[in-house]
């Protein structure tokens, strides 16, 4: 089944071919939901919440952007929507603990240690990190998304790079030097 | 000579150093190390993999679709967690045995029948007792609980319709007042391997499919049909999914059906006692 007939016959509630959509792409979805909650638990949800809101979506779909794209905005969306509301309920921040050490001997543990530092982000910066540096998106669509100026969104992503790369060299809780060192 | 910042670093990956930036750069390998490294960092962030999510993950957003109506399934292969298929065919099933029997002739003849003067005389007599008097008969003399469930009784086949659908006889006994008529493993016995599980799931589902066929065809006869029947009929359902409810007592579906069978009983109870004039209260 094509893409475009596999969104027309979902557009029409057929399971089978919405089940065909959420296997292309929940993996994506997934990812990088799951990169911006920073938890497998919450990810969970709020995947389920992104492909509910693209579903109940997917009848005004015309076309006009790619599948893929407007999934994928769905997603982000969905995501920011679920930390904005985390926040008021619990008006709590992730614990900054690393609790292994990161290794730089090899891409693989490059990619898992990148990923458990990204996961102890403070959610702000994290989900900067994860928009700008794992998703692509320029920090004009960044501040249409999380209502900040580009310029802030900037600032953060420094910070975070600096902060990632705090955890990778030390792998202990609190980003290590960056005040002496330097300049 | 002090470093650039982590930030600064962090920068320089995305904008070109000041003129400052530079010249530090040119004399500072520990800086120029660093930049590299934060290259490498924010390459790898944008090559990290997809990931995959839990293996039940459509089941569940299935489940949510189809409440909101957003997809519809086909032949009604609803995940359900575990085993909730048997009590719902059970349940069903069971709704559909029953039913079938009151609506081919004895039954009908014994509700309408007064049995004397009294309280209990009249189609609309005393609702609190007549109506589990009724029920043993219903289902085959077996006995009734005090919250109208049949105790320990089989699943009675359709045997007063011709056109019913056609159920096995009744091999196993899972719960009191339900019967999975056909089933390989209905009651005690449980699949042991994956294969037997799934052997479980497609009777249990077929019975299923078959106990909802025959669901609609009797609601549809209790629409039309005359009072004191409809009042059976609903009344064995009321005790079919109180007994698959002892079974999932907080299944969805399984209460939606009490609730619904529940209203309408007592509706048509009202209907024919003021049909009858003969006030039992």
């Amino acid at each position: 089944m094509t893409e475009t007939e596999c969104i027309r016959r979902a557009q029409t509630g057929d399971s089978a071919a919405a089940r065909e959509l959420y296997q292309r792409y929940a993996p994506r979805v997934h990812a990088v939901v799951r990169r911006l909650a920073g938890d497998d638990a919450l990810a969970e949800d709020w995947a389920q919440e992104a492909w509910v809101r693209a579903f109940r979506a997917l009848p005004g779909f015309r076309g006009d952007a790619r599948f893929s794209t407007w999934l994928h905005r769905i997603a982000v969306n969905s995501a920011l929507h679920g930390r904005r509301w985390r926040e008021r309920r619990a008006g709590r921040e992730v614990d900054m603990t690393v609790d292994e050490p990161a290794s730089r001997s090899d891409h693989v543990v490059l990619r898992i240690s990148l990923q458990r530092a990204l996961d102890r982000l403070p959610d702000g910066m994290r989900q900067i990190v994860v928009l700008h540096d794992v998703e692509g998106y320029t920090h004009e669509e960044i501040g249409g998304l999380l209502g900040i100026a580009p310029g802030t969104s900037k600032s953060q992503l420094f910070k975070a790079r600096a902060r990632l790369r705090s955890m990778l060299q030390s792998g202990r809780a609190e980003p290590q030097k960056e005040e002496a060192c330097r300049t | 000579m002090s470093h650039l910042t982590l930030e600064t670093i962090a920068r320089l990956v995305d904008e070109s150093p000041t003129a400052v930036e530079a010249a530090h750069l040119d004399a500072c390998a520990v800086c120029r190390a660093e930049v590299d490294a934060m290259r490498e960092d924010v390459q790898a962030l944008s090559m990290l993999p997809d990931m995959t999510p839990a293996p039940d993950a459509w089941a569940a957003l299935e489940d949510r679709l189809a409440a909101e109506g957003l997809v519809r399934r086909r032949g009604f292969a609803i995940p359900l967690p575990r085993f909730a298929w048997a009590a719902a065919a059970a349940a069903l099933f069971l709704a559909g045995g029953l039913t079938g029997r009151l609506t081919s002739g004895p039954v009908q003849q014994i509700v309408q029948t007064p049995t004397g003067p009294g309280p209990a005389a009249g189609p609309a007599a005393d609702t609190a007792e007549r109506v589990p008097a009724v029920a043993p008969q219903l289902a085959g003399d077996l006995p009734v609980d005090s919250d109208g469930i049949q105790a320990g009784a089989d699943a009675a086949p359709d045997r007063g319709r011709a056109d019913a659908p056609v159920y096995a006889e009744p091999q196993a006994r899972p719960a009191p007042g339900v019967t999975l008529a056909g089933n390989t493993f209905g009651g005690a016995q449980q699949p042991r391997t994956l294969e037997e599980a799934a052997l479980f799931l497609r009777q249990t589902e077929e019975l299923y499919l078959n106990a909802l066929t025959r669901y609609a065809e009797l609601a549809t006869q209790a629409e039309a049909g005359d009072p004191v029947s409809r009042l059976a009929a609903l009344q064995s359902i009321v005790m079919t999914t109180q007994a698959a409810l002892s079974q999932a007592p907080a299944d969805p579906v399984i209460n939606g059906y009490h609730l619904t069978a529940l209203a309408q009983r007592d509706a048509t109870l009202r209907q024919v006692a003021a049909a009858s004039g003969d006030r039992w209260y």
